[in-house]
């Protein structure tokens, strides 16, 4: 009885429906206190949440209730299918709707990782300053530009070294720097006073969440693959 | 001026394999005009997003099979309702310091890429509800499921934008939240319903064009009925 509940598809149905009607809470709920939610990607998720009033949450929570329902459901299903077909039907449709569940739930461990570990860190530098992020890393500012740009308006740019490192690094706008498990941004630059504020973030999870994101495109490359030859019989 | 050509479309088979490729000529000038005004490929704001959906729905409408059912009496509404929401959005011309990145490209090329597939998928879904061939629920199905991968590139492409960006792959917005209801939608509630061998014909074929208020609401709801930042996209 568990096991069919477990495997069935009308479990997943019903998970995804809930999932939607907590994403559809969340949509009412971020604009109502978006100060509140904007400052959670400063933060790790977790212990925000247990910090943060149930009456605030509830919705977070079931949300990722669901989430891990859906994900234990996808495995259990997958595995199943994978034991029930194996060498009845061709190998690569039993394989491709199972290589993007694999990808989906990678990608879902990536928001665990990041939910729960990971460096989150902030400063407003001047040139010569140094941003310790962690204790053997930390990174000195050695020049801070802002010029005009032709499309942006203004452009910045801040070039500087790791700590007991010599090569020098230049970060701009979304282009970060990466070192130690350390990724360092910029966040913004102003000249009056000349100054930057410099963002450090270390997240495993981000790892997870692209390698999930190549696993799930594969799978769906295999998926239309075996979809186009259903319908046109040509490949 | 391109809209009164495809409305054109709607009178016969003859009209519409002269007077759409004339109102693509005229589209593609518009475009090919604002990529140079802009320096960069035009799809950094609503004007021009809206432009390309409309301009794409009504390239897709020539080369696909259109033998068995009505579907351009959909395509054509939907294409002109875009480029006539986009003349009244606000012309920005430039864009932020942190949207100058290859991947925020791909992330909004994607997604446009994806809304027009749905489009076609939903336009096929509503030629079928009326009656048209069965076929078209199959056409439906193929055109949903690819929107659907199409959108899960952009997101994949976005989160790469997002975090070299921002420093974070997933931001606590109504406008994220509900695009990834979209992706939910359709990828887990129709596509598993699809594959349930005795879920298909009107059922299936309503389940997938329900998904199109969804999506048209992440567009033009999210931002004005319901605040959030990035909503242009």
């Amino acid at each position: 009885m568990l096991i069919r509940l477990l495997t069935s598809i009308k479990t997943s149905l019903w998970l995804f429906f809930v999932g939607l009607l907590f994403f559809f809470a969340g949509v009412l709920v971020i604009p109502k206190t978006m100060q509140l939610y904007s400052g959670i990607v400063d933060v790790l998720l977790f212990p925000w949440l247990l910090e943060q009033g149930f009456s605030i949450t509830w919705w977070i929570w079931g949300m990722i209730l669901t989430m891990g329902l859906i994900a234990f459901n996808t495995a259990v299903c997958s595995v199943d299918t994978i034991i029930k077909k194996k060498g009845k039907v061709e190998i690569i449709r039993l394989l491709a709707p199972q290589v993007v569940h694999l990808g989906v739930l990678v990608m879902l461990l990536g928001h665990m990782l990041t939910s729960v570990t990971g460096i989150r860190g902030e400063a407003v530098l001047r040139e010569g300053d140094v941003f310790q992020i962690k204790h053997e890393t930390g990174f000195m500012v050695e020049r801070i530009l802002v010029e005009p740009s032709s499309d942006a308006g203004v452009t910045w740019e801040v070039r500087g070294v790791w700590l007991n490192e010599d090569t020098p690094s230049v970060i701009k706008p979304s282009i970060p720097i990466y070192r130690d498990g350390v990724w360092l941004f910029i966040k913004s630059a102003d000249t009056d006073p000349l100054q930057t504020i410099l963002m450090a973030r270390g997240d495993a999870g981000v790892f997870f969440m692209w390698g999930g994101s190549l696993v799930f495109l594969l799978g769906s490359l295999m998926f239309l693959l075996v979809r186009l030859r259903s319908r046109t019989g040509l490949v | 001026m391109a809209v009164i050509f495809y409305a054109m479309a709607l009178m016969g088979e003859r009209a519409l394999k002269l007077s759409v490729p004339v109102g693509l000529l005229v589209h593609g000038a518009y475009i090919v005009h604002r990529a140079m005004l802009l320096g960069r490929l035009p799809v950094t704001e609503r004007l021009d997003i809206l432009s390309m959906m409309s301009f794409l729905l009504m390239a897709a409408l020539l080369v696909i099979n259109r033998s068995k059912g009505r579907v351009e009496y959909f395509v054509v509404p939907m294409a002109s309702f875009y480029a006539f929401m986009s003349i009244f959005q606000e012309e920005v011309n430039t864009v932020d310091v942190f949207m100058r990145s290859p991947w925020f490209y791909l992330y909004s090329s994607f997604l446009i890429l994806g809304y027009v597939l749905l489009g076609i998928g939903t336009a096929y879904g509503l030629s079928y509800l009326l009656g048209d061939d069965d076929e078209m629920e199959e056409y439906e199905h193929d055109y949903l499921l690819h929107g659907w991968l199409m959108l899960a590139v952009a997101l994949m492409f976005g989160s790469i934008w997002f975090f070299l960006a921002y420093g974070s792959y997933w931001y606590w917005t109504a406008r994220e939240f509900w695009l990834s209801l979209v992706w939910l939608y359709y990828g887990g509630v129709y596509l598993h319903c699809r594959y349930i061998t005795s879920f298909n014909g009107k059922p299936a074929a309503l389940l997938g064009v329900l998904g199109y208020p969804l999506m048209l609401f992440n567009y033009f709801g999210i931002g004005t009925v319901i605040q959030s930042p990035w909503s242009q996209f």
